[in-house]
């Protein structure tokens, strides 16, 4: 019986190890492949809005937050934010928006958001170091993913993309 | 920002059968959360008194009244140990933070830790061992080493 109790503790403790410290650090250096990473990928656009409601109507608060993934502004990259996942997609968009650098101008001044995904933060974030670094990287977000910028909100994503600010607002 | 809480889409119909149970979900959540502080700051504690005889290359009795007799009698040294802790702590939960922009961190992560798991096993190891198994003890020492991050600092 005390063998039973001290494996079952081991496998515990052994398990938290993993996925806190262990897993996170081999995604990072590359020695757990990504494939292995599960990330729910959603075009915004078309998923969102029936997404939220869905839950919503079952009563349920989602459990994940959202991972915004954001067009930085080389070509060749993205970037990541964060917001929960119990807003509509006109409150996610608002958000965004109004995400200020540390010398207050807007971060995502011009740029487009391409998708949202739930996931661990470090699993995702290891993705998109991964896309960032091969020399191929393209400018056009990944195939899945559905540019949103055609609904902006007036206040950044007007300010340098004179496309932008031709499209009507939400 | 706003947050919508949701809501579900019953009617103001009440139920007809009799509610079963005394206490509140929310009660049980919150006495279970404040249940995971206390563990925190006993943690801290641990990792405190463990560096204090760690340092020295002592054993730390598990007693708690003899640990703080200990304390009171070299008070100097636990002020070292409880700032040297501080220190680590902070390093540690700095640098899993700072490697999510730069993996590179990750060693001071892991360096912090080392160090801090290091002291714990020269006091606590031991003692311990007496009525654990090795590989139990040595999991406990890691485990109570990195807990108190998780269970304090904001995640997803």
């Amino acid at each position: 019986m005390a063998e039973l109790f001290t494996v079952a503790v081991a496998i515990l403790i052994l398990g938290f190890l993993w996925f806190w410290v262990i897993r996170p650090i081999a995604i990072d250096f590359g020695l757990w492949p990504l494939s292995r990473v599960s990330v729910d990928m959603r075009p915004v656009d078309e998923k969102l809005p029936e997404w939220l409601a869905r839950d919503r109507e079952a009563g349920i608060k989602p459990s994940l937050p959202v991972s915004v993934l954001v067009s930085s502004s080389d070509t060749a990259g993205f970037d990541l934010d964060t917001v929960p996942s119990d807003l509509t997609y006109e409150e996610v968009v608002t958000i965004l928006a109004g995400q200020m650098t540390a010398t207050g101008k807007p971060l995502y001044s011009g740029k487009k958001i391409y998708g949202l995904v739930g996931g661990n933060y470090n699993e995702f974030s290891a993705l998109m170091r991964e896309l960032r670094s091969k020399d191929d990287a393209p400018a056009e977000p990944p195939t899945g993913m559905t540019p949103i910028a055609k609904r902006p909100t007036r206040a950044t994503f007007q300010e340098n993309d004179p496309d932008l600010a031709r499209q009507p607002l939400p | 920002m706003s947050n919508i809480r949701s809501e579900p889409l019953r009617g103001e119909k009440r139920s007809t059968t009799p509610p079963i149970g005394v206490i509140p979900p929310g009660g049980v959540e919150h006495a279970f959360i404040a249940l995971l502080y206390t563990a925190v700051i006993l943690l801290a504690w641990l990792s405190v008194v463990g560096t204090f005889y760690g340092m020295r290359g002592l054993h730390a009795p598990l007693h708690p009244f003899a640990q703080w007799a200990a304390i009171i009698g070299a008070l100097d040294i636990f002020v070292q140990a409880l700032a040297l802790q501080v220190v680590l702590t902070l390093a540690q939960w700095g640098g899993r933070q700072l490697a999510r922009n730069d993996r590179r961190w990750w060693f001071l992560y892991l360096a912090a830790l080392g160090i801090s798991v290091y002291y714990n096993m020269q006091a606590y190891y031991d003692p311990l061992t007496a009525i654990l198994s090795p590989a139990i003890v040595l999991l406990l020492i890691v485990a109570g080493d990195i807990l108190p991050e998780f269970v304090a600092v904001k995640h997803h």
